[in-house]
């Protein structure tokens, strides 16, 4: 329930009208830069701005000397247009001769993608990686919206490194698949601006983070219950008190409880259906993974009544 | 909420019921229906007030009623008793009809997964027994369930839409079963693929070929 209540807190239910306080922020900035650009607000950098953008929770602030050290930006020249009035923008550099005006939304544009692709770079690096972990110990990327994964964080991800292609999709390590963000303001956000690479490398990185029982690392539940059994019967060897005992169930009670990945069977009146029939179940492949064992079904396997008589 | 004097014609009631947010994936339960005590039985006991809820419901009650908390009582049975009536409506022949139309619609939302490509979803509960879990969505792509991207659908109960719903529609009309296929996603570093993931994937696709075998072993009537 708590990382339900987590994940609300992220539900703007006027999302829609996001779109439109975007374009206002956009302006109010615009004129506050244009009539008092020595006052308080001019010092937010561009980077911290766009960042604070709704809609662009997802992205990290890439710290300028990282943008500044041109190694880093190899390449990018080629693909974006009116580079060095962009990237004087994101650096807020004041250039002795400013473009002319009406220039000035193809440099935002071209500022954007310049910082998203510097960002599919950062978040790479190890420190890049570091900033991204802070993000995703608070689940501020959202959670899983497969019922049987148990509300399993999510990383962003692109399904491919070329912008302006996809959009931003969210990889959950538990079932290993993609899924769409279920806020209208992602949609906008480009999937290049995270790579195709960056879960997976950040999974590699950093192998702790990996949920129980994830699609790289599965549990293998036959080999866990009989350590489980051995457990216990050594537990009871060693305790006879009846107290510490019960403790030992209550303990087991909770494992039992904490499931932490299943597959959907499909059932008509609690009956499966046949999988030879032509609705049957024909995807459980897609879910499957080694040393899988349905916690679901075990519950509710029957003793074989015939065999006693 | 609108209560008519015994007008039989237009619904009050239901039509407020289902113009609430997020109830979009219930259907109108025809009055027929609801009126034939047979399709009721058993519901007596489990709902509170049940007269007053049905008389509420088909817009045919007749006393005021002052006390303001057996009022709202009565109001939450009659939802309770709507989604009850629901649940065994749409598993009918009408039933299925209505909510397939629904279906074709896309009323349910679509699949969050990517590969699914936006396929249609249908309701589904996980248990038959009212108050316990919320509604969630049954992809017939890739026959797993999901939790609705609509945050007001977390309010309405599973139950009132029932374990059997959705599998019982995809048998009645396997027209709209879509085609299952072996696509999958392949994570990838710098365009390489994961040994530990691969490796899964692998055993992954023994069970594939197994099940299919198993399928094709049977001879088609």
């Amino acid at each position: 329930m708590s990382n339900e209540n987590i994940q609300y807190q992220e539900d703007d239910p006027n999302f829609q009208n996001l779109n439109d306080y975007q374009e206002e922020k956009e302006e109010e900035y615009v004129s506050n830069e244009s009539f008092d650009s020595s006052t308080s607000t001019s010092v937010i950098s561009w980077i911290t701005w766009y960042c604070s953008l709704p809609g662009h929770e997802f992205f990290i602030e890439v710290p300028e000397e990282f943008i500044e050290d041109e190694f880093n930006l190899y390449g990018l020249r080629a693909i974006v247009p009116m580079y060095e009035e962009a990237l004087d923008m994101i650096l807020d550099l004041d250039d002795e001769n400013p473009p002319p005006s009406s220039d000035l939304p193809k440099i935002e544009r071209s500022a954007e993608l310049l910082y998203g692709l510097i960002h599919q770079r950062f978040i790479l690096t190890k420190l890049g990686l570091s900033l991204m972990k802070l993000k995703h110990k608070e689940a501020r990327f959202g959670v899983c919206p497969r019922v049987y994964c148990y509300y399993s964080p999510v990383l962003p991800c692109g399904m491919t490194d070329i912008p302006g292609k996809v959009n931003v999709k969210l990889y959950c390590p538990r079932c290993g698949d993609l899924y769409t963000p279920k806020l209208k303001k992602y949609k906008n956000i480009d999937g290049a601006y995270f790579g195709t690479t960056f879960p997976h490398l950040f999974f590699l990185t950093f192998p702790e983070l990996l949920p129980k029982n994830s699609l790289a690392n599965p549990v293998d539940y036959e080999l866990e219950e009989k350590n489980e059994l051995q457990a216990n019967e050594e537990n009871n060897n060693e305790n006879e008190n009846e107290n510490e005992n019960e403790n030992i169930n209550e303990e087991d009670k909770e494992k039992n409880e904490e499931r932490t990945y299943d597959i959907y069977t499909p059932k008509i009146f609690g009956f499966k259906i046949h999988e030879t029939s032509q609705s049957g179940q024909r995807m459980k492949w897609l879910r499957w993974r080694e040393g899988y064992k349905s916690k679901i079904e075990e519950i509710k396997t029957l003793p074989d009544v015939y065999t006693d008589d | 909420m609108e209560v008519s004097s015994g007008s039989d014609y237009t619904r009050y009631w239901l039509e407020y019921f289902l113009s609430i947010q997020g109830h979009e994936l219930f259907c109108e339960v025809e009055e027929s229906y609801i009126l034939d005590r047979f399709n009721l039985t058993g519901l007596n006991t489990e709902v509170e007030h049940f007269h007053y809820a049905l008389q509420l419901i088909t817009d045919s009650l007749e006393e005021d009623i002052e006390d303001a908390n057996l009022r709202h009582e009565i109001e939450k049975s009659a939802v309770k008793l709507y989604g009850l009536i629901h649940a065994r409506y749409i598993i009918t022949n009408r039933g299925l009809a209505r909510m397939v139309e629904k279906f074709r619609r896309g009323d349910f939302g679509k699949c969050p997964r990517v590969l699914c490509q936006r396929q249609h979803v249908l309701p589904v509960g996980l248990t038959d027994v009212p108050f316990q879990k919320s509604v969630r969505l049954y992809c017939p792509r890739c026959e797993d369930i999901y939790f609705s991207s609509n945050k007001k659908h977390n309010c309405i109960d599973g139950a009132f839409f029932g374990t059997t719903f959705p599998h019982l529609l995809l048998q009645v009309y396997p027209q709209f079963i879509p085609i299952r296929t072996q696509e999958r996603y392949v994570p990838k570093i710098f365009g390489f693929k994961i040994h530990a993931i691969a490796e899964q994937h692998r055993k992954q696709d023994e069970v594939y070929k197994e099940n299919m075998k198993r399928i094709e072993a049977v001879p088609e009537e």
